[in-house]
């Protein structure tokens, strides 16, 4: 008894993973399959806004200064509870606008965590890589170290730093970053045990220089999309932890203002001023879900191409 | 099984040594206790006067001897801001942490699973988009402002709850939630999804061809299939309530924990009680990572041994 | 219980009637039909083979008969009869599910729940839908463990599934597709991936039961030698569609789809030298691209302009005999 030609039609697209994808076709899937995911849209408006203001923020026209202070206007309420248009979402104890102070908060929050997962990107997957290509014992201790790295999280690792230097914004940046590292290299590590294995026919029957060209060939386009798609993931974590320690008062001080330490300093006016720390929360909110966004519908379009490939070998049985 | 348990508990105190040690380097090499506990104007004299004091001035080597051999016996060095012995204080605050976190853990607990199940049962439906809601809701607020949300709507408007404080039952409610919901959030959509994953998967679609019904299959088959990933996720998620969420939890809500204790010892330069509360945490999560592995061990035969 | 009602003397009743079923799958390219205008019925004490390549449809048409389809798939047309009632309806297919129609399946390592045990299995089946009760679960669960031929039938209520044989476990399957005692038993692949003595054995297992409890079996495979030794009937599916009809003995000594003839070809048998070997040229067909005439056109020796322009109806071309191909033309009476 022998099977019929039994190669399904998932075969094909099986072999094509590592193949260096086309960057223009890239591009237009990623564009027509934006267009069919509400989610994805939501996460890049909202996403490409904050950036947008924390960038433009200073020079905005009709908005107060953020340090202007104004005891007379103390706790203005925000329009609807009795508010007025001067100050859209109220004042803060000492009378400073909400609006202009989240927005010069943005800036602040935004620009640490996204140097601090850029710090992160860049050398976790260094070591990812390096783990990977040369293996042996240096594999052994980067990846040991990412576990130990694992049972020594960030905020851990905040306290006592914090402690020992006092706080500052530098030291924000270093605690994000060395507590999301060890996330890229295992997945930088991860491809290029995969590229070794899935390439190895391949580039045997090539000479050794050409091999690891090969190799770099093809590992490029699978990483950018990787790290991308990890990148996103790793900021809505980080702008949640800057916010998380500007609160603890670890990071930015006053009278700088950051969205974490607006919180802090508002919640002892939980009661006569509610608004200070519900609007600098919505704002941290409002930007991690964007980027959640932005990163489940990144990750949904890594899964449709996986689950087209099953959809195509189901039918088969 | 034993010896696999030794190998395990092994690495863990190995983990655990590694960690402090480098605790050790960066509160005893790149800075001290004495100079941290001075204001920064001290004269150095002074400082030197301090150090001596403290017995910082003998050479490293003999000085980390001390510190390993003091956490061997549970001696973590004396706190200049309480004077008293530094484990004495964190033991005596890490009661109302662990409750925290048992609370929080019942929150997560309870929440996740039906949701989880309720979102795969009904795949694709108003059901699935709404929980998928409730979870990017919940994993994008910063735990701390759920937790002033939930002080201004329960405790200041409503008044049904204390604001602060640990009295009892009640005043666990609002902490527990506050860091509960988002890992609630994390782990409904990990259960939903590997239910959706093992009702594709053969055996559940065997026991879907015998007529079982789809509640009947995710609960009693596919669910337990699920529960050694639940249970590795629900300690990923202890593990980041004891080193993140507890301390500002406990800060916004006054809860007297190790977390606290340490916010505290920042502002009063006491870097032997930080350090202190630090190696704790630190230990509790390695011991969490270690009964999350027994769990799973129990749950699933085929987890492997080595 | 109606199942037993139907006794020796109703040779022919028909038990399962499907007509016209199409079954979708939506991809990012447009919905790929997995089964695409299927009409097929099987009859009391009947063993039926359906033979196809991976990818044909097979396996899509097996669950879609209890009216069950993996997401995203959707059923799009057609019906399904179970002794006149519609399957499709879901009160009916929860009654018929695994009392009256149960499914076996390829690879019963992981067609079996990994994390309970055989007698835990049996035992939820014969409660739940056999509706037995304290001992008489027990008694049953053996007398079916010893039915399909396993030994020490106590000891092997307590084993999880990973601790079996491969051939053990298809036993095993089989045991719990005949706790409800159904009156057809779908087969999808049983013996892929099993030794080949151990086919041989679940194959005989399989006939002898489907004689002795009287069973009819819907046979589901891609090997044409499993359908020579099980089959009364054979139908060949290809690209989600019915090609070719017929008795077996006809089938193999007369094939007239060129497909039919191609899968004949590519069994080796022992009175032919191996070289003469000559598998079906062309790749199996992506389904993707569903050419608009005749699916088998491009790989096909013999196709005409009309091949291409549109698919070529099942037609009956004798007695129990029927072809979809523009090549054999139909007895049109």
């Amino acid at each position: 008894m022998t099977a019929v030609q039994d190669a399904g039609p998932g075969a094909d697209a099986g072999g094509a993973e590592g193949a260096p994808p086309e960057g223009t076709s890239v591009m237009a899937d990623l564009r027509s399959h934006l267009r069919k995911s509400k989610a994805g849209i939501a996460g890049i408006i909202i996403c490409s806004l904050f950036a947008l203001v924390a960038v433009v923020g200073p020079w905005l026209p009709f908005l107060p200064d953020p340090s202007k202070q104004s005891l007379p206007d103390k706790l203005t309420p925000p329009v609807g509870w009795g508010g007025t248009w001067s100050h859209p979402l109220g004042t803060d104890q000492l009378g400073r606008d909400i609006l202009a102070r989240l927005i010069d908060g943005a800036r602040i929050s935004l620009l640490v965590s996204v140097a601090a997962v850029i710090i992160a990107a860049v050398l976790g997957t260094a070591l990812g890589l390096i783990a990977g290509y040369i293996g042996g014992r240096i594999d052994t201790l980067i990846i040991s170290a990412a576990d130990v790295q694992m049972a020594f999280p960030g905020v851990l690792a905040g306290l006592i730093l914090v402690a020992a230097f006092g706080p500052s914004v530098w030291l924000v940046i270093i605690v994000i970053s060395i507590s999301s590292w060890m996330v890229f290299t295992r997945v930088g590590r991860g491809l290029v045990f995969t590229l070794k294995t899935t390439l190895f026919v391949e580039a045997s029957e090539l000479s050794g220089a050409s091999s690891r060209r090969v190799m770099w060939r093809h590992l490029l386009p699978n990483l950018v999309s990787s790290l991308i798609t990890l990148s996103v993931l790793e900021l809505a974590a980080a702008i949640l932890s800057e916010s998380a320690f500007a609160f603890l008062g670890f990071g930015v001080q006053p009278p700088r203002s950051s969205w974490g330490l607006m919180i802090q300093q508002g919640r002892n006016y939980i009661t006569d001023g509610w608004w200070i720390v519900t609007f600098a929360g919505l704002a941290i909110s409002v930007v991690v879900l964007g980027v959640n966004l932005l990163s489940l519908w990144l990750q949904s379009f890594n899964d449709v191409a996986e689950r087209e490939q099953i959809i195509l070998e189901r039918p088969g049985g | 099984m034993l010896r696999w348990l030794a190998k395990r508990i092994i690495a863990a105190a190995l983990v655990v040594f590694v960690v402090t040690s480098l605790v050790f380097v960066v509160t005893h090499i790149f800075t001290d206790p004495a100079t941290v506990s001075l204001p920064l104007e001290a004269t150095e004299e002074h400082r030197a006067q301090r150090r001596a004091a403290l017995g910082l001035d003998r050479p490293l080597s003999t000085q980390y001897w001390d510190f390993v051999s003091g956490l061997v016996v549970g001696d973590l060095g004396e706190s200049f801001w309480q004077s008293q012995p530094a484990s004495k204080l964190v033991l005596e605050r890490l009661p109302a942490t662990l409750k925290l976190v048992a609370g929080a853990t019942v929150v997560t607990v309870l929440l996740a699973a039906p949701l989880g199940m309720l979102a795969a049962w009904w795949e694709r439906r108003f059901a699935d988009h709404a929980v998928l809601g409730f979870s990017m809701a919940a994993i994008s607020a910063p735990p701390f402002w759920i937790g002033y949300l939930l002080i201004i709507v329960f405790a200041v408007q409503l008044g049904w709850v204390p604001t602060f404080g640990s009295a009892g039952f009640v005043s666990l409610i609002l902490p527990s939630l506050a860091i509960g919901l988002a890992s609630a959030g994390r782990l409904s959509q990990m259960t939903r999804r590997g239910i959706v994953e093992e009702l594709r998967k053969p055996y559940a679609v065997t026991a879907l061809s015998r007529g079982f019904s789809r509640s009947y299959t995710i609960v009693h088959h596919t669910f337990r299939n699920v529960a050694s990933g639940f249970v590795t996720m629900t300690g990923w998620e202890l593990t980041r309530m004891f080193t993140g969420y507890t301390v500002v939890i406990e800060v916004v809500f006054a809860w007297p924990g190790v977390g606290r204790l340490a916010i505290h010892a920042i502002e009063n330069r006491d870097l032997i009680l930080v350090q202190a509360a630090v190696v704790v945490l630190a230990t509790l999560v390695v011991v969490t990572n270690l009964l999350v592995d027994i769990a799973r061990r129990m749950i699933d035969p085929r987890v492997d041994l080595a | 219980m109606s199942s037993t009602n139907s006794n020796g003397e109703a040779r022919q009743e028909r038990l399962l009637e499907i007509k016209d079923l199409t079954v979708g799958f939506p991809t990012r390219d447009g919905v790929v039909l997995g089964v695409d205008g299927l009409t097929l019925n099987v009859g009391s004490h009947e063993r039926l083979g359906v033979v196809g390549e991976s990818g044909s449809g097979k396996s899509v048409m097996g669950l879609a008969i209890l009216g069950m389809v993996l997401p995203p798939g959707r059923i799009m047309g057609g019906s399904v009869k179970w002794r006149g009632e519609n399957v499709l309806d879901e009160t009916v297919a929860n009654r018929v599910r695994g009392r009256e129609i149960a499914m076996i399946f390829q690879d019963p390592m992981v067609s079996l729940n990994p994390l309970k045990t055989v007698g835990a299995q049996l035992r939820e089946l014969l409660r739940r839908r056999a509706g037995l009760e304290g001992a008489k679960i027990r008694q049953r669960s053996l007398e079916l463990l010893e039915m399909v031929g396993i030994a020490n039938p106590q000891d092997r209520l307590k084993s999880y599934a990973f601790e079996l044989s491969g051939g053990m476990r298809q036993r095993v399957m089989i045991a719990t597709a005949l706790a409800c005692e159904p009156t057809l038993l779908i087969a999808d692949e049983p013996t892929t991936g099993l030794d080949v003595t151990i086919q041989d054995q679940i194959l005989t297992l399989l006939h002898d039961l489907s004689t002795e409890l009287g069973v009819s079996v819907l046979m589901i495979t891609h090997d044409l030698g499993v359908v020579a030794q099980f089959c009364d009937r054979v139908q060949v599916m290809y690209a989600g569609r019915i090609v070719e009809r017929a008795p077996i003995a006809e089938m193999f000594a007369d094939p007239q789809h060129p497909y039919s003839l191609g899968l004949l070809q590519s069994v080796p048998r022992v009175d032919r030298d191996e070289s003469e070997l000559s598998g079906i040229p062309g790749e199996p067909l992506d389904r993707a691209q569903f050419p608009p005439g005749c699916a088998f056109e491009p790989r096909c020796g013999e196709s005409h302009d009309v091949c291409r322009q549109s698919a070529p109806p099942l037609v009956k071309i004798a007695e129990r005999r029927w072809v979809a191909c523009y090549n054999r033309p139909g007895d049109q009476s």
